[in-house]
């Protein structure tokens, strides 16, 4: 399982690094990066909900069983 | 669905932002509409397309290229005095140069210095009207708190606040009220956009002699370069001037309507007293649910049919925050106040590459008020027989707010 950003539709609501830390953390411009790019079974819920919680649909996870 | 410009529901034609019905349902219209139409045609302001669902309103403010910014407001005006603010009403690509500059100023990094002298505002600001037992919650606490954690951004100090606050209130004349007729307020505004800029002027003269100046945004806005030359001093006039407009009014009125809900809602409240931890999603529901900001504007740059609606090069289109914030479609129970609301995509500071740029600084400054507020007067209410009112225009609040305080162990 893998979670990314794509840099192009990331525009720095900060909303991810805000809730989730421990996945994303914070560019000096405000954008986000993945600071944790293969998500833990523990961590898998929290990095749904980072997807969801976007309202640029910036971050993907990949990779996951289909339900 | 019926074709758009025909919404068959009654009062879509003359929808107005200027006119608002409730604070909690400020266009009850926008409900009416949104299972039958997903936009439509009004007259009002100038004549306008508006949008009623979340996913068509955030496609729109992803879309620069067919939605211009160079008009955000209605109805459409003129930039007076400053002329475009920069980078609200600037497009790609000159904006997304702007917003590299401006940026790294209100990153989550750059605003946790301010935490400190933020929060030491909000304790002055409060402890007046926690000594008197209560007062008029905008004008002791809603107003100058923004704007006493904004003056040292430009350096300057508490001095100038009353002054500063006195010239909002003129420039926001027409965007409350709406134009008048006979130019009244329109003058006024204009009188205080000049006093503003003097103002600023004044403070860019004093940099230019200062051989040590504080390290702060107006320094580091003259020593920014659009691509390879300095930015010139029209252009800083610009930035600053929207700092102003973005900054100040659009904390009081999530402030205002914030307190009231807190005040007529004792069961939220305690999740704030009792659960500090909570204040952060509260800010964000909130923000969500009053939309403080109910709508930005955009220009239509080309023919286009989007969300029904035949649109065409020129045409004004309004995306109104609110209804998107409020779609069922999006959000489960969206009428809910619900502190621990997850997901919350909410679109309270926009989307795509306009996204609030001081969003950063918003939330610390709400999520400081209300901790501060719950900490130190945990026990309140509004003045009995108070009904509050919303005003209208595309940033709205709550202008008067009297509040009673009780002894904290009271609650």
């Amino acid at each position: 399982v893998t979670l990314q950003i794509d840099p192009d539709s990331c525009v720095g609501h900060g909303r991810c690094y805000a809730l989730f830390p421990e996945l994303f953390a914070a560019e000096p411009d405000g954008t986000a990066t993945v600071s944790c790019v293969q998500p833990t079974a523990e961590q898998l819920g929290d990095a749904r909900m980072a997807v969801e919680n976007c309202p640029e649909g910036a971050i993907e996870l990949t990779g996951e069983a289909a339900a | 669905v019926s074709a758009a410009g025909a919404c068959p529901i009654e009062g879509a034609g003359r929808f107005s932002t200027f006119d608002v019905l409730g604070v909690e349902e400020p266009f009850p219209i926008l409900r009416e509409l949104a299972p039958h139409c997903s936009s439509a045609w009004s007259e009002a302001m100038g004549g306008f397309w508006y949008l009623t669902r979340y996913e068509d309103i955030l496609e729109a403010l992803r879309r620069p290229d067919v939605f211009s910014s160079e008009a955000t407001f209605l109805p459409r005006t003129k930039h007076p005095v400053f002329g475009p603010e920069i980078p609200i009403h600037i497009d790609r690509p000159a904006h997304t140069e702007y917003r590299r500059i401006i940026a790294p100023h209100f990153a989550p990094q750059a605003v946790a210095a301010m935490e400190a002298p933020i929060r030491a505002n909000a304790r002055e600001l409060l402890a007046p009207m926690i000594a008197a037992g209560g007062g008029e919650f905008v004008a002791a606490f809603a107003e100058p708190f923004p704007a006493a954690s904004f003056l040292p951004l430009l350096g300057l100090d508490r001095a100038d606040l009353d002054e500063l606050i006195t010239l909002l209130d003129e420039i926001l004349l027409t965007a409350q009220l709406g134009p008048s007729e006979d130019d009244s307020r329109e003058r006024r505004r204009d009188t205080a956009m000049r006093s503003l800029r003097d103002r600023i002027n004044a403070i860019l003269d004093a940099r230019d002699l200062m051989s040590d100046p504080p390290e702060d945004i107006v320094t580091g806005l003259l020593r920014s370069r659009f691509a390879d030359r300095p930015l010139s001093r029209d252009e800083i006039l610009r930035m600053i001037r929207l700092f102003f407009a973005a900054g100040l009014d659009t904390i009081k009125h999530t402030l205002s309507m914030s307190m009231w809900f807190l005040a007529t809602h004792p069961d939220h409240r305690r999740q704030l007293i009792e659960d500090p931890s909570s204040i952060p999603g509260a800010t964000e529901e909130l923000l969500r649910y009053f939309s403080t900001v109910t709508s930005y504007a955009r220009l239509v740059t080309r023919d286009i049919e989007f969300a029904g609606a035949p649109m065409k090069a020129g045409d004004m289109v309004l995306l109104p925050i609110i209804a998107a914030n409020r779609d069922a479609g999006r959000f489960a129970e969206p009428d809910v106040v619900d502190f621990a609301r997850m997901p919350n995509p909410q679109l309270g500071y926009g989307a795509g590459p306009h996204r609030c740029a001081g969003s950063h600084l918003a939330r610390l400054e709400l999520r400081v008020a209300l901790e501060e507020i719950h900490r130190l007067m945990p026990s309140y209410a509004m003045a009995s027989g108070f009904e509050p009112v919303r005003t209208g225009g595309q940033v709205s609040g709550i202008p008067e707010l009297p509040i009673v305080i009780g002894s904290p162990s009271a609650v």
